[in-house]
């Protein structure tokens, strides 16, 4: 082959390498992380203890929106989604859970969660994911007047304020 | 995608035709002279897909060509998850080696080129929704505040491919295709430059870019040989 042969296999090769990649977010891609929230006894704080029936709502705009995946389900732990458009998010969590004739029944537990949002470039494809640094979580609404009360989750602590991922729990929750 | 392929093929089939009408009588008691000069011209390629670009080459010696482009680049693109407007300006420079040895007084090429290719230009995010595949409980969050890259630089080199046919005395049609290699990008805030002026669209995890152009030229003969 002569020398020029050589440049055209390289163009053609090159063409091909740079077509391969598109422009879809691949699945794989690591998106916004959720929240990890494991459940401990409250007597012995080392120890997971499951909670009978969790129901989770988030709250916006005075509105439930129920968790399609945490349905009055039996877990000791959960990854639950963070508000992204401010840095505060409203949540109710419902033991003994069950809605019927769409009424919820269970005890009720507003947890309120603050952080600050980070803005993490990712790709062309897949935009921009979401980090959460210095989490802080009340037990309880602040927006209620009176003293703060839970009634089922007896106290929580945090393991990790910073959210960049799932491996490991962010909050232990007591009760 | 498509589109593309039929932008290329018919960059592709036009030279052909414009080598196809040459006709050059032979006439064997001349001596055939080879015009040196500057070669003017701009990309209409270029002027279809971005900005505007105006190319030079100066011939040096019977193969050999001095080249150069400088041209501007503005465009805004929407992506699933975000929109983004680049504009700036840049410039090349390198040299043509023309592999195609010309009958009688024929001045066409079929050259291959290498270029040191360099931009200044800004990134602008214009909007972009948060990527989140748990979104459906709070909804999807759009933000609508840009960021701003100002005064980005990068810096690349490129092989080059083509022909140049003349068409008209003097007028030459070319097509080419580009190969680039990025050496610095010059990216900031941990934002990927999305598409600079003159290396094209820059691709995750690949340095690599491509181009193409479709260019117009005047050749202004100051000396034969």
């Amino acid at each position: 082959m002569k020398f020029h042969h050589y440049i055209y296999l390289i163009f053609i090769f090159s063409f091909i390498a740079s077509c391969e990649k598109d422009d879809i977010c691949a699945e794989s891609t690591a998106t916004t992380p959720q929240l990890v929230i494991t459940f401990k006894d409250a007597d012995n704080t080392t120890e997971s203890k499951p909670v009978e029936s969790l129901g989770i709502y988030a709250l916006k705009d005075n509105q439930l929106i129920l968790i399609e995946s945490i349905n009055g389900i039996n877990t000791d732990s959960i990854a639950i989604p963070l508000r992204n458009d401010i840095s505060i998010s409203d949540f109710k969590f419902y033991k003994n859970y069950s809605l019927i004739d769409e009424v919820i029944l269970g005890e009720e537990n507003h947890i309120h969660l603050d952080y600050s949002i980070e803005e993490v470039f990712v790709s062309r494809a897949c935009g921009f994911i979401n980090n959460y640094n210095d989490l802080s979580v009340f037990n309880y609404d602040p927006n209620v007047f009176g003293p703060p009360t839970g009634t089922w989750i007896s106290g929580y602590e945090i393991i990790n304020s910073i959210v960049e991922n799932e491996n490991q729990a962010h909050v232990k929750i007591f009760h | 995608m498509l589109k593309y392929f039929t932008k290329i093929l018919f960059v592709f089939i036009i030279p052909v035709f414009t080598f196809s009408q040459e006709s050059t009588v032979a006439n064997d008691s001349i001596k055939y002279e080879q015009k040196y000069g500057l070669r003017v011209g701009f990309d209409l390629f270029k002027i279809y897909s971005d900005g505007f670009e105006i190319n030079a080459d100066y011939r040096l010696s019977n193969k050999l060509y001095i080249a150069s482009e400088i041209g501007l680049s503005e465009k805004t693109i929407d992506e699933n998850y975000l929109n983004f407007t680049y504009k700036g300006t840049y410039i090349k420079t390198g040299i043509d080696y023309n592999m195609h040895t010309n009958w009688l007084d024929m001045q066409n090429m079929i050259f291959s080129g290498i270029r040191v290719g360099y931009s200044m230009f800004d990134q602008t995010i214009n909007n972009y929704t948060i990527y989140d595949t748990n979104s459906q409980t709070w909804g999807q969050s759009i933000i609508n505040i840009p960021i701003s890259n100002t005064n980005l630089s990068s810096l690349w080199v490129e092989l080059i491919i083509g022909i140049k046919a003349e068409i008209l005395n003097n007028l030459f049609l070319g097509f080419n295709l580009e190969v680039k290699k990025m050496i610095d990008s010059g990216s900031k805030n941990n934002i990927q430059n999305l598409h600079i002026p003159g290396f094209n669209k820059t691709y995750e995890g690949s340095s690599f870019g491509v181009g193409f152009g479709y260019k117009i030229s005047y050749l202004i003969p100051i000396i034969k040989k």
